[in-house]
């Protein structure tokens, strides 16, 4: 019957008594699982380790190693150690029971034994065992999705500055180990102008890492459609046009973003932003919060193309970024905040981008000293030195 | 972590927890929460943030999911209470152009239909 017997169900008897396995084996067989048999503990193991069995029935009162051993050395074994095991006792023997399932036995069965209590007791453990077996493996399945799309979302942001650019640049850019929607790239355009920026689309996991992907699609093939006769990259047309093609209802999702465009030449920066925390830009000892072209957030069919220019001065800073970085908090749970970020370009006014952004990675060195964990959410901290 | 309160004009109050944080698995939670309590059936759903203390991007996207439904069912969907930080994030998004934010008792204002 499919309730009670599972296809490549093998089962290890392990009992000193001869009569026992006898008995286990005919009680077994006759529910049509397929049985093997040892005598005592260190057989028992090297079988485990050997051929895997999909449950052990274990005997606790053996000459050679006591059960609890056995059971102690197949689940200190990663290759046993999901192996359920079903310990056999005497009736009385209340303390051994409790000893094996506190040493990860998953049920016991007393002496003398009852054929429709083993049959039960092992169908039982059976099925949970492969309901634990197909949930850990759609888990891994999941997660090899999940890094397969971080690893394309990766492959997409820039590893090293456009050649001739003009400027210096430097980022941070860290996705959480969950996949974020962060992205940003640097985009030449025409005439030494570029198109820098970073995005954050709302969530984590796959659904927020294709759509970043496709965003980073969509601004490719926008910035392509325009031929050199049309000139400049239309950045409030380009904003209107994301926004209403990327609306929540496609995909309940929703994007923050910063776009510049970069006029090295001219010396000159176009501001276009999107919900994302406020751009800053220190010139001339001054920082200024770049409030005045924020869109509101896209997806929402809310932005009108607003977007600001600015003359730039040699050695002035521009720093664009999501809000990871300021929703960063300390053991304590005090935030990063914009005001941190903002004091420390202020406190460094005069080093050269390097330096700042190594003041970066310590601030969030400091709020997370385990390099083996990632934040909560993505970090994308991106800065231009004129 | 998430409570509904429904009067008997049809109209409904969402509450949090002490201390709740919108984030990541809560919101998942949340959209189902909603479709649970079939809160389309609310001809106003008043949303209490009181006790919210901080969202992300996906709880935000799980509020904006909660407008959707209500809108489409002609309903009407209020948020109050927020804190300042919570605002400051709505208003940055721009979202208080979409969504009726206020800062009123939540029973002033079931009672009073928004």
């Amino acid at each position: 019957m499919r309730s009670e017997v599972f296809e490549m169900n093998r089962i290890l008897i392990v009992d000193d008594d001869r009569s026992v396995r006898i008995l286990l084996r005919s009680i077994l067989k006759k529910k049509g699982y397929e049985t093997s048999e040892c005598e005592d503990g260190v057989s028992a193991v090297e079988f485990c380790v050997k051929s895997n069995p999909d449950i052990v029935l274990l005997d606790l009162l053996m000459p050679d190693m006591h059960g609890l051993d056995v059971l102690k050395q197949l689940k200190e074994n990663t290759q046993t150690a999901s192996i359920p095991v079903i310990v056999l006792t005497g009736s009385t023997d209340q303390e051994d029971k409790l000893s094996a399932l506190r040493s990860g036995a998953v049920d016991y069965i007393s002496k003398p034994f009852v054929s429709e209590e083993v049959t039960l007791r092992v169908g039982t453990q059976l099925r949970i065992h492969e309901l634990i077996s197909s949930l850990q493996s759609a888990v891994r399945e999941l997660e090899n999705d999940l890094e397969a799309a971080g690893r394309i979302q990766r492959a997409l942001v820039p590893s090293e500055v456009p050649q001739g650019i003009g400027v210096d640049i430097n980022w941070i850019y860290m996705p959480s180990s969950s996949v974020g929607g962060d992205i940003f790239d640097i985009i030449p355009l025409e005439h030494s102008r570029y198109l820098v920026y970073v995005l954050d689309v709302s969530g984590h996991g796959i659904n927020a890492a294709l759509v970043s992907v496709m965003v980073h699609r969509f601004i490719e093939d926008f910035r392509s459609s325009i031929s050199p006769e049309d000139g400049v990259f239309p950045l409030a047309d380009f904003m209107k046009m994301l926004d209403a093609s990327f609306l929540f209802e496609r995909f309940e999702t929703y994007m923050t973003a910063s776009f510049v465009i970069l006029d090295t030449m001219n010396g000159e920066v176009e501001v276009s932003n999107a919900g994302n925390p406020h751009p800053l830009l220190l010139q001339q000892g001054v920082i200024q919060v770049l409030d005045s072209e924020n869109n509101g957030a896209i997806g929402f069919g809310i932005v009108e193309g607003i977007t600001r220019k600015y003359r730039i001065h040699e050695g002035s800073k521009l720093l664009l970024f999501t809000d990871g970085i300021i929703d960063v908090r300390d053991s304590n749970g005090s935030r990063i905040g914009e005001g941190t970020v903002i004091d420390l370009l202020k406190s460094e006014k005069d080093s050269a981008l390097g330096e700042l952004f190594s003041r970066f990675r310590g601030l969030l060195k400091k709020h997370l000293p385990d390099t083996s964990r990632s934040f909560e959410d993505d970090i994308t901290l991106v800065g231009i030195q004129f | 972590m998430f409570n509904l309160r429904e009067d008997k004009q049809g109209a409904a109050i969402v509450y949090f927890a002490e201390g709740s944080r919108m984030t990541g698995k809560e919101s998942e939670r949340f959209r189902y929460w909603c479709d649970e309590k079939e809160i389309s059936k609310f001809s106003c759903v008043v949303v209490d943030c009181e006790n919210l203390e901080f969202i992300d991007s996906m709880g935000i996207a799980s509020l904006i999911r909660l407008y959707r439904i209500i809108m489409e069912s002609g309903g009407k969907l209020l948020i109050t209470r927020l804190s300042q930080e919570i605002r400051e994030i709505l208003t940055t998004l721009r979202l208080d152009s979409l969504l009726e934010i206020r800062s009123d008792d939540p029973s002033s204002l079931i009672m009073g239909n928004g």
